[in-house]
């Protein structure tokens, strides 16, 4: 009996994971496959596995509407922008928070830190306020410019976790031999924390590829829609049957980039909740 | 120079650059964060319509939002709804979190297969997560119910979005199948900080993977356990997003769905039926009680782990 157990063991594992592969795949497969059905194959009383001829109507309309190709351009460049500001003024202000010793760092750090309790929705109208007071509204500015003086409490708090662990001497020698802060940050210190800042980058692109409230609120005009608020407009509560064909196409184009990202980047996300020290 | 007189001229260049490294953090947080918030505990004080309410009224506000019957149902409806949300998640999420984190840390074929899988939600949209499962979840022809009347099980093929005692753990339940993987990562990043020998030398002694999970294990993994309940104490208490997607900002059907965020939505930002025009100050009140909330919570959590540590 005992020579059995390991198998018995393994077949409850690789059963209780195909189960929860199942529930965790299965809607993302419903996605692909409503994606290549028609309106009525999506709204017909029997289930549709697998459409009998899939068809790419939906996406061939979707790539010829003007708004959507516009709006995914839009989030690209916006993505672009406000991803390579955040990640330099993070990786700065990690770096002030763990390699240089001055009065004060831990209550200002622990001030930061406490940001995070801000319920976003508390900020949305005095930022709205200030914003239009700047008269950024209907421009990208409200979305592109605070990422480049460190958004992100959660970020720089992961980053410096994994700054501080570097032993002190290497830039203590640095400075002996002449080496500036600046030189320092980008030369000795950036190239050790390769992983946490990959995990970094992965965690902001997705927040802001992802991101609907903050566009949804400035941008304003379908001009400069970004891809979640132009997808969210195709969904049409007044209407009876959803284009559903075409909603689920967008919802895997929004998706696509995600998972690219993702797949190249995971090995580092694990690794870097590692360092950061969560075993205690 | 002596190596003491140069550490020293190290020292006092390095106190003139870090600034620059920490002005633009200290930047943001004044102008796009302190300054806000600030404004918005000094707009809960206020009365009047539009965007800029004048009228200075003191604690009115508050004193509304728990005396006068209207306010106080809204207030607390919302309130008990974004507890069950929360409790749904804690409970749900992060037991199936430690489960899948405890299953993927040992080695076995396939492991990064399931660890992406599992994942994988987390890095989706949260309106496409809402659409999808609102096309899963459709009454009439939904993948669920469809199954459930083939399989001949017509009286459970119920409108798991449109009953008032379904749809907010329906909607919890699909916001835990988004965001699992976050645990998952997290207790599994804390499973790999336990020492191999550790577990070797309790499986020669006998001891069952039960046993070792309970005995060893989990208590080893306190301190992650924390981390990650204070990350959903406080994701939780602000969500939005996805009840916006599915339920829409009036938590239907009947309110059953609305949380604090959408309460403050309608009333600070969109402006509520009947009249239309947003009530910034109680906005600004439901607000910053939600804030108070929070900050008891961590506190509470500060409090705890603080204990714990020098135990």
């Amino acid at each position: 009996m005992k020579r059995y157990a390991p198998i018995l063991k393994s077949i409850l594992l690789y059963a209780l994971l195909t189960g929860a592969t199942i529930l965790m795949s299965f809607p993302l497969f419903w996605m692909i496959s409503s994606s290549l059905k028609t309106v009525e194959e999506t709204n017909s009383p029997g289930i549709v596995w697998i459409p009998d001829q899939p068809t790419l109507a939906a996406y061939t309309g979707i790539f010829q509407n003007e708004n959507f190709l516009r709006s995914y351009f839009n989030s690209v460049f916006y993505v672009t922008l406000s991803l390579v500001g955040t990640l330099i003024s993070i990786a700065a202000v990690a770096y002030a928070f763990s390699r240089v010793e001055w009065p004060g760092r831990n209550v200002v750090f622990f001030l930061m830190l406490s940001t995070m309790m801000i319920p976003p929705q508390a900020l949305i109208v005095p930022q709205y306020v200030f914003f239009n007071k700047l008269d950024w509204i209907g421009t990208f500015n409200p979305l592109i410019i605070p990422g480049y003086f460190a958004g992100g409490a959660a970020m720089i708090f992961l980053l410096r976790q994994a700054m501080a662990q570097i032993p002190k001497e290497l830039d203590e020698s640095a400075f002996v031999d002449g080496a500036n802060h600046i030189q320092i940050w980008w030369e000795i210190i950036l190239p050790l924390v390769k992983a946490p800042l990959a995990t970094v980058a992965t965690f902001l692109f997705v927040g802001l590829w992802n991101s609907l409230l903050t566009p949804l609120i400035y941008l304003q005009t379908i001009d400069l829609y970004t891809l979640p608020v132009y997808v969210s407009t195709l969904y049409n509560i007044n209407l009876t049957t959803q284009p559903w064909p075409t909603i689920m196409t967008s919802a895997v184009l929004t998706t696509v980039p995600l998972i690219i990202v993702f797949f190249l980047a995971q090995r580092y996300i694990l690794e870097s909740v590692v360092v950061s020290g969560l075993k205690g | 120079m002596t190596r003491a007189q140069e550490m020293f001229s190290v020292k006092n260049r390095q106190t003139i650059t870090w600034i620059l490294f920490l002005l633009p953090a200290v930047a943001m947080y004044l102008v796009f964060m302190a300054g806000p918030l600030f404004d918005s505990l000094r707009l809960s004080l206020y009365q009047g319509e539009g965007y800029n309410p004048t009228t200075f009224v003191g604690l009115q506000n508050y004193r509304d939002l728990f005396t006068n019957p209207l306010w106080r149902e809204k207030f607390f409806n919302a309130f008990a709804n974004t507890c069950i949300f929360f409790a749904i998640h804690m409970l749900v999420q992060n037991t199936l979190g430690l489960l899948f984190a405890n299953l993927l840390s040992s080695e076995f074929r396939g492991r990064n297969f399931f660890r992406t899988v599992i994942f994988a939600p987390a890095t989706l949209s949260v309106l496409v997560t809402g659409f999808l499962w609102t096309l899963i979840l459709n009454p009439n022809w939904g993948a669920v119910n469809k199954t459930l009347i083939a399989m001949g099980l017509r009286e459970f093929a119920l409108p798991w979005l449109g009953r008032e005692n379904l749809a907010l753990p329906v909607i919890s339940l699909t916001s835990v199948w988004q965001w699992v993987g976050m645990p998952t990562v997290m207790f599994l990043a804390g499973l790999m900080g336990i020492s191999d020998e550790l577990l070797e030398a309790a499986r020669i002694d006998g001891a069952s993977e039960w046993n070792i999970f309970w005995k060893i294990k989990f208590p080893l993994l306190k301190p992650v356990i924390g981390v990650v309940s204070i990350l959903t104490f406080v994701d939780n208490f602000n969500a939005f997003d996805v009840i916006y997607a599915m339920a829409g900002a009036k938590g239907e059907p009947a309110y059953s769905t609305d949380l604090l965020a959408t309460l403050f939505y309608r009333t600070g930002i969109a402006g509520e039926h009947p009249v239309g025009i947003p009530n910034m100050g109680m906005g600004a009140a439901i607000a910053t009680m939600t804030f108070a909330i929070l900050m008891t919570g961590v506190l509470f959590w500060l409090y705890i782990s603080r204990k714990q540590a020098t135990e």
